[in-house]
């Protein structure tokens, strides 16, 4: 229990020192948005009027407890951009981005565990020399050429599907999921790749350890070992395994969206980058970072229920 | 060094790897055609022997520009892994050998910048700065230090307290002295094996951010912002998105097949 706590106290240090580094970044960069915002011809007295409008004639620190109370409070400021609440603007898109990123989690996860397994059981067979040589390759194919190649596949060759398509969540939820799935998948493909390499090994060292011996001794079927022992205890090194390809797909999701033209965190991201609408990337990056410590307190709270030894 | 020479995936590894970085290198100095060169009659030529890729959608011998990608692709992920490593040498170095509050907070503060995805404190510094090649560099040197950090902390917190480090400070050696002389190149197998991993990681990075359209801008050439242009033409002419394609796939998997054998 006090372990659980310690969790969720280092949890919300990591985002206030989180918090605190992005907000100074973009505090001490040169330039100044208000006169960016109003090019060179603007007056002084406007300029200083966008300023106080801003907020940025307040001293930082001031500035800094301000957006965290507000961030507290689910608000995230104005654009500089759009003049509209931030938090209005990425709500719909961070959650088309976190949907990609968790049905791609969940194609990655389905399908690299079974094969795992397999490969780990079949040891230098014919399937596992055949599997790990393709692992390697896919291992190898950015997200975004993927996603390039699936299009040109299943969209322009076989006609699975419309390239380009989209309906949102709330208005067609399998058509959603059906527009979702091949993007997820071009995600999912190295990270598939990589978890079954790593899940093979972890079985494999596990399984080779004495608690194992000891219970085939007891004469325990192999099958029973491998699914009611080994599987579990390789779980654990993996759990942390995934939670970090967990938040690395959430990059990869962001970059793949470009290709399947999705309304995510991608395009709103590019355009605020390219237009210095500093709010809006502050708030895409501390969505990310929430998302990445959440992610990362859920596999650590999953190891200590899978390893009762860390558990007092 | 001997024992990876000897893992057949290395060597597979090494070969791919020397062949893309000589071709590279040979393509600063003989490259078939003008990278930048248009010749709108050639407009998605398909694969020629003068032509071994085709050309793009302006006329441009796609080979040529590939080769240019790579040098780019090349460029960066050197910057990158050289920021990485010494940085994280030192970062390491010192949090694992002094330990204590010091090695608390900068640890915590590597934690958080480990949490995030490169491609992204990346795209943050593309805001910041600018967009271009050393903004890319800089940015994604600075992501990669955190791994660095961790892989050399962890072998000065196993050595600080073994007994040749111990027999050194005996000797009078200070702090700096077992740190760079005595420590360090014991973590050099590790290290080695952070190279290579950081070169397969920066490779895919800089790939994905090309794509998006930061760093290297036109005309000049980059894999993944031919792959982002070669998109809009696929219907008709596939070839485009293919080649630049399969040759990040061959780096990345020259790479892989040598990080692989490397922790093996």
């Amino acid at each position: 229990m006090k372990s659980v706590l310690k969790k969720f106290l280092s949890m919300f240090i990591t985002l206030f020192v989180v918090s605190f580094l992005a907000f100074a970044a973009f505090a001490v960069i040169p330039g100044d948005p208000a006169l960016m915002r109003l090019k060179t011809n603007a007056t002084p007295e406007a300029v200083e009027a966008l300023r106080h409008s801003y907020g940025l004639d307040r001293p930082f620190l001031t500035r800094y407890f301000s957006w965290v109370s507000g961030l507290l409070m689910g608000d995230m400021g104005t654009s500089y951009t759009y003049s509209a609440p931030v938090s209005e603007i990425i709500r719909s898109k961070l959650m088309v981005t976190l949907y990609l990123t968790a049905l791609a989690f969940v194609i990655m996860t389905l399908i690299s565990i079974p094969v795992a397994v397999h490969c780990a059981k079949n040891d230098g067979g014919l399937t596992d020399r055949v599997i790990s040589a393709v692992n390697q390759v896919f291992m190898s194919v950015p997200p975004f050429f993927a996603g390039i190649i699936i299009t040109y596949i299943f969209g322009i060759g076989l006609r699975i599907f419309v390239p380009g398509g989209y309906v949102p969540f709330e208005d067609d939820p399998a058509g959603f999921i059906y527009y979702m799935f091949f993007p997820a998948f071009a995600v999912a493909i190295p990270k598939i790749a990589v978890s079954v390499r790593l899940l093979k090994s972890t079985i494999m060292k596990e399984s080779k350890k004495d608690y194992v011996r000891t219970a085939y001794s007891r004469g325990e079927r192999g099958n029973t070992v491998l699914y009611r022992h080994v599987i579990w205890n390789a779980m654990i090194p993996a759990v942390t395994f995934y939670a970090m390809q967990f938040v690395d797909m959430i990059a990869g999701s962001i970059i793949t969206e470009q290709v399947f033209s999705i309304p995510g965190l991608g395009r709103i991201l590019l355009t605020s980058i390219e237009g210095r609408d500093y709010p809006v990337v502050l708030a895409v990056l501390m969505c990310v970072a929430v998302a990445a410590v959440i992610a990362d307190t859920v596999s650590d709270l999953g190891v200590i229920a899978l390893d009762p030894r860390i558990r007092e | 060094m001997k024992r990876l020479l000897k893992s057949k995936s290395f060597r597979a590894g090494l070969v791919i790897t020397v062949i893309m970085v000589l071709v590279t290198v040979a393509g600063y100095f003989f490259s078939p055609y003008d990278p930048e060169y248009m010749d709108l009659s050639l407009k998605f030529a398909g694969v020629s022997p003068g032509h071994i890729m085709g050309c793009d959608n302006f006329g441009r011998d796609i080979f040529s520009r590939v080769l240019c990608g790579c040098r780019t692709t090349l460029l960066v992920a050197t910057g990158t892994v050289l920021i990485g490593c010494v940085g994280g040498v030192i970062v390491g170095s010192l949090t694992g050998y002094f330990g204590g509050v010091f090695d608390t907070v900068v640890m915590r503060i590597n934690d958080v910048i480990f949490a995030f995805p490169a491609v992204l404190i990346a795209l943050v510094f593309a805001s910041l700065f600018g967009n271009g090649e050393a903004t890319m560099i800089l940015a994604l040197g600075i992501a990669f230090i955190p791994s660095f950090a961790r892989m050399v902390r962890s072998e000065f917190i196993r050595n600080r307290s073994l007994d040749y480090v111990e027999s050194a400070r005996l000797q009078g050696a200070g702090n700096v002295r077992i740190i760079f002389a005595h420590i360090l190149p014991n973590a050099w197998p590790v290290l080695l094996q952070s190279v290579i991993i950081g070169f397969n990681n920066a490779v895919l990075a800089e790939a994905g951010l090309s794509y998006l359209g930061i760093g290297v801008q036109p005309p000049k050439a980059s894999l993944g912002r031919m792959l982002s242009d070669a998109q809009s033409y696929i219907r008709i002419s596939p070839g485009y998105a293919l080649f630049p394609g399969l040759v990040i796939i061959l780096m990345v998997l020259g790479l892989g097949l040598m990080g692989r054998s490397s922790y093996e």
